[in-house]
């Protein structure tokens, strides 16, 4: 025992903060004694009576001169070691007024005054308010009312926008933040709260270009506020308002904008989890990796004119603001792997790629208006069936952008169009739109700003109209294109025109199968200068036609109906097994007499080995023979 | 008392203090109306192109292929009564096995105590059909395959490492013999994902044989350490093709929309509890199978197709979950964008009376397997689908059991085996390797089950060696440490 007292290093201890964190415990006994005391003065209220002076009121009396103080005290010290954000304020002053209070109680007993009894009184008036700011502080503002939300949640959907203010649940105390309020409803109002959501969302899809504080607000709410909030501010830092969080805490500034790596609240996010700097702690839970790269980004994307420059503010929001934070607040998909961009291709993978390529001035309407030019030009009479050049184009490739965007990309996903990158080194693209549903949205629209990366395109079962052909037939790098199945309903004659790609000099490969292309299909085909391969299944093409094509492009491989299956060229005569029993073609055993027994061999038991015909007198020579092979093989050579 | 995610004890806490839960359902409340209004984005049929999880690699280089349509015959077809064409054998009928040309090999002990190893040459006639080279021998229990012999590669130089149905089906499938890494077509998905959202990447099609039958474990198609949603969806013949997927009766689709939202936005506070991606794979699969009440009804409907077609593929297509009607179902899947479909034909494991359980699997197999490669090459798809036919081995030369004129049987045979490919960049009307006088051993050009699939990945557009995942601390790859891309049998 004294051994291990002695190992103690008495002088290093915090003996405030010891003494600070006998706060929880000591509060207790006073409120103990003043609830004893108050009873006991109670009845005096209606029964005037002197004051007894015996020996327990004495000791209680005592106790509770001693014990209040000390809880003060100790409280004073603990508020001093640390942050614990606004209710503390009430609860220390209150807390030393009870003390102040617990005195005068003790001298006017000591005294004998009629005093006493009022004291006692008020003392235990005053214990109230005190001891609910201590239990907040421990508890949250929520302890109470928290099991009946549920009852009063109809209230909080029908007002929406008095809810977080109004609220009777939650008017007792300071609202927390607005994202929290307004999230707080139970499942019953999510689900309508959801479609209120729908519409807007429609409309409104989040990209990274966007990503704001409102997205980041529910990340730093989950797994930061409980410790660096309105309620508690450890290190005196707050995360729940923007205004807070650009305050800084006692360590300075957490956030440095434009500069991830200069900002504590990224940085920290990334230590070494076993270490102090680490945040959340060790044993809290951890945002995951796409939370901390969200945060990146808006640290990255927030510059300082974008920041709100009122001074640090009590950090309860209007409510209109709180109204409007809740909206995008909950809009906010910051668990990203919703974002189309995020599935799918890698945009930074090849070094040929530039994201935002596209000519921001360049617009739908341009290209539009173009492909009508180039398509009028196009319906002109043929002048010539074959082998001529190539149209003039009265706008050129250059006029496409040179790489993919990403946004694009998202609309050809959202109409669920599968966007595939060919390779690694290359910028071009497979759009296939299989399983596409265009809901009334145009092709050309959606092709147009991919135009020049798409090297391979599958409309199967889709209905192009002509001015989609001419994009398509005006896309520089397009090599393959598929055709397959069209729905030709709403096309002149219910067949394909394939006049738009007439000049295309990129396509190499066309498939029409089951595709009917018009009367001058073939000499649009003849007029595909780099066309190699065609799949012409069922898209009728007469005799004559393809005897001219075969004629004017015997370059190009017409692939047609189903080629009839091959006819063998030679079948095998009848099988027939040639058995060593009595077979004259069997081949004749090099041996006369029999390597095991030593008796004549009969042809019937042959056996070949390494070449070698071996004959035997019986069947159950073989297997000694087969069993040690090169002591048989001796004695056989040895005749 | 740690909140660590994954720790049951503090699962269990978690779940115990409810104030905790509801500390953190507030928080997590903004991200929950984010995805359950995302969801709902997908009420009206209204399009999504993006699926949570985990995206697709892409290829490497540009593909040369699209996707896969691999036939499986389980149990071991024998290569000597199909395609390994031995007439020099049918003069040993019932000579034994040269021990030179066996080795010393192990046998399985089915046949090992077996006093001899008689030669039984094939009792199938043979005929020799036009391809690019100067014709393939194709035995006459399979004339349709014969037939578009000027579309096949037919390999009869490949060889595995096991010996028995399991260990050799799951190496066939997985590169390892052991069970649990991942099938090709999951490896296909995690390269190339879904050119159909509508659809799952991966497709598995089993027909049942009319031969000795083993089991069929659903590994063969498990997904092993990549993410749940790159497992093989089993289309299953009858009323409910994918099982579960149809609602009961009294479930309308919006009223099934409105469940799968309030079981997204629960899932989706159940991912960001514990980062599962298992979580998010369950949330992406639920929207898929949305889909897929949509998409696999038109899939499995053969109304649309023409009577010539349906005659192409025989009499049995309009029988569900024969291989005739699969082999449409997998046109039909192939043509949809499903980039790995997975036919398994039962029945192969001829031990005793291969005459007639081969004639039977053949005659099931054949004219379904060539209208296949016929009806993929008139549409077009045959230029970027690889079609591989192949057993998980081959069959013994030598009789197991008793041999007779009308009957034998054949056992196990790893060390050489025919399999075919067509389509997909592989050389069209070839036939390539050969074995010895016995077909038992590879004489010239052998092919590994790693090369193979390392000449696949090859022509889907990827470098075997890159396409790897990390697990348990290192990269694992369908190849294993094995595999040469073969580009003697690539156009």
């Amino acid at each position: 025992m004294y051994l291990f007292l002695a190992n103690i290093d008495f002088t290093a201890v915090d003996w405030p903060q010891a003494a600070a964190r006998l706060h929880p415990m000591l509060l207790h006994l006073p409120i103990g004694l003043i609830v004893a005391l108050a009873l006991l003065e109670f009845p005096r209220l209606f029964r005037r009576s002197e004051p007894e002076h015996d020996r327990s009121r004495t000791l209680l009396v005592l106790l509770l001169a001693i014990t209040t103080p000390l809880s003060a005290a100790t409280g004073w010290l603990l508020h001093e070691g640390a942050d614990y954000g606004s209710p503390i304020e009430w609860h220390e002053r209150l807390g030393i007024g009870l003390a102040a209070l617990s005195i005068a109680v003790a001298v006017a007993y000591w005294k004998r005054s009629e005093n006493y009894t009022l004291g006692v009184l008020a003392s235990f008036l005053l214990l109230l308010p005190t001891a609910h700011f201590g239990a907040t502080l421990t508890h949250g503002s929520d302890f109470l009312t928290e099991p009946w939300e549920a009852a009063f949640s109809e209230v909080v959907v029908a007002t929406p926008e008095e809810s977080t203010n109004e609220s009777p649940l939650l008017a007792e105390e300071e609202p927390v933040t607005g994202v929290d309020n307004a999230l707080i409803p139970s499942e019953g109002n999510a689900l309508v709260a959801i479609e209120v959501e729908k519409e807007e969302l429609a409309t409104a899809p989040v990209s990274v270009e966007q990503i704001s504080y409102e997205d980041i607000a529910p990340i730093l709410s989950e797994y930061c506020t409980k410790c660096h909030g309105e309620r508690k501010r450890k290190a005196r830092l707050a995360l729940n308002t923007l205004e807070a969080i650009l305050a800084g805490g006692e360590h300075g500034e957490v956030l440095v904008p434009g500069d991830p790596s200069a900002s504590k609240l990224f940085t920290y996010l990334q230590e070494p989890l076993d270490t102090d700097e680490h945040m959340p702690p060790s044993e809290k839970p951890q945002p995951p990796a796409f939370a901390m790269e969200q945060i990146e980004q808006w640290i990255l994307k927030v510059t300082a004119d974008q920041l709100p420059t009122v001074p640090v503010s009590t950090g309860i929001l209007a409510p209109s603001e709180e109204r409007s934070t809740r909206t995008r607040g909950s809009r906010g998909s910051w668990r990203g792997s919703d974002d189309p961009l995020r599935t799918g291709l890698d945009f930074q993978r090849s070094p040929t790629f530039v994201p935002f390529a596209l000519d921001p001035d360049l617009s739908i309407a341009d290209l539009v208006t173009a492909y009508e030019g180039n398509l009028k030009r196009l319906d002109g009479p043929l002048s010539s069936a074959a082998g001529q050049a190539t149209p003039e184009l009265p706008i050129t490739t250059d006029f496409f952008a040179t790489s993919a965007d990403p946004v694009s990309v998202a609309t050809l996903r959202q109409h669920r169009v599968h966007v595939e990158s060919i390779g690694e080194n290359t910028p071009l693209l497979w759009l296939d739109f299989t399983a596409a549903s265009l809901d009334g949205a145009q092709l050309t629209e959606l092709l147009a700003p991919l135009a020049s990366v798409i090297g391979e395109l599958t409309l199967f079962g889709q209905n192009p109209n002509a001015r989609d052909m001419t994009l398509i037939g005006m896309m520089p790098n397009l090599a393959h294109l598929d055709l397959r199945e069209l729905d030709l309903t709403s096309q002149p004659n219910r067949s394909l025109s394939l006049r738009p790609l007439q000049g295309s000099t990129s396509i190499s490969s066309l498939n029409l199968s089951s595709t009917e292309i018009g009367e001058g299909g073939p000499y649009s085909l003849a007029l595909l200068p780099n066309l190699k391969r065609a799949h012409v299944w069922g898209s009728h093409i007469s005799e004559p036609n393809l005897a001219f094509l075969a004629r004017e492009r015997p370059d190009l491989v017409l692939v047609g109906a189903s080629p009839e299956p091959g006819q063998p060229l030679d079948v095998e005569p009848e099988v027939t097994f040639l058995k060593p029993v009595g077979d004259p073609m069997a081949e004749t055993p090099e041996n006369a007499t029999c390597p095991v027994t030593g008796d004549p061999v009969d042809p019937a038991f042959t056996v070949l080995f390494e070449g070698r015909t071996i004959g035997f007198c019986c069947p159950n020579c073989p297997k000694p023979f087969q069993e040690d092979p090169q002591k048989y093989l001796a004695i056989l050579d040895a005749q | 008392m740690q909140n660590t995610p994954l720790d049951p004890l503090a699962e269990r806490k978690l779940l115990l203090n409810r104030r905790h839960f509801f500390g953190l359902s507030a928080g997590a409340f903004g991200s929950l109306l984010g995805r359950a209004s995302l969801g709902s984005l997908l009420a009206g049929e209204a399009a999504r192109g993006a699926t949570l999880g985990q995206p697709a690699l892409g290829p490497h280089f540009p593909a040369k292929a699209k996707r896969v349509i691999y036939m499986h015959m389980e149990g071991g077809p024998s290569q000597l009564d199909l395609f390994d064409y031995k007439p020099g054998l049918r003069n040993r009928y019932d000579q034994d096995l040269p021990e030179s040309i066996r080795n010393g090999q192990r046998l399985t002990g089915m046949t090992s105590g077996q006093a001899r190893f008689p030669v039984a040459p094939s009792m199938f006639r043979f005929s020799r059909y036009p391809n690019s080279q100067d014709g393939a021998w194709v035995s006459e229990a399979m004339p349709h395959t014969g037939g578009v012999a000027r579309d096949l590669c037919i390999i009869r130089s490949m060889h595995t490492e096991a010996i028995n149905h399991e260990p050799a089906i799951t190496f066939f499938q997985t590169g390892v013999q052991q069970p649990g890494r991942p099938s090709f077509g999951s490896w296909a998905s995690y390269g190339l994902g879904s050119a159909n959202e509508n659809l799952p990447a991966f497709v598995v099609l089993i027909s049942q044989g009319f031969g000795n039958t083993q089991a069929l474990s659903e590994r063969f198609w498990g997904s092993g350490f990549l993410d749940g949603q790159h497992q093989g969806c089993k289309i299953r013949s009858g009323d409910s093709p994918v099982l579960y997927l149809n609602n009961p009766d009294g479930i309308t689709r919006p009223t099934r929309r409105r469940m799968l939202d309030l079981v997204g936005a629960l899932n989706e506070k159940e991912a960001a509890r514990t980062h599962d991606p298992e979580v998010a794979t369950r949330i992406a699969q639920y929207e898929m199978a949305y889909r897929m009440q949509m998409s696999v009804p038109e899939l499995t409907d053969f109304s649309g197709e023409s009577e010539e077609t349906l005659a192409m593929y025989g009499p049995e297509v309009r029988k569900p979950g024969t291989f005739a009607a699969n082999c449409l179902l997998a046109r039909r899947l192939a043509e949809r964008g499903v980039r790995f479909v997975q036919l398994y034909m039962r029945g192969w494991d001829a031990h005793n009376n291969l005459p007639k359980e081969l004639r039977d699997q053949a005659g099931a197999v054949d004219q379904p397997q060539a209208a296949l490669i016929r009806d993929l090459s008139r549409r077009g798809l045959l230029d970027d689908t690889i079609v591989l036919w192949s057993g998980e081995f081959g069959r013994t030369v030598y009789s197991q059991g008793t041999l007779t004129e009308t009957n034998y049987g054949r056992d196990h045979h790893p060390r050489a085996f025919t399999s075919w490919v067509a389509g997909g960049g592989f050389k069209p009307g070839i036939v390539f390797g050969e074995t010895d006088d016995f077909g038992y051993n590879i004489i010239r050009d052998p092919v590994s089950v790693h090369d193979l699939h390392a000449t696949m990945l090859n022509q889907l557009g990827f470098d075997h060696t890159r396409l790897t995942h990390r697990s348990q601390g290192r990269d694992f790859r369908l190849t294993d440490v094995g595999g040469r891309v073969m580009h003697e049998l690539l156009i």
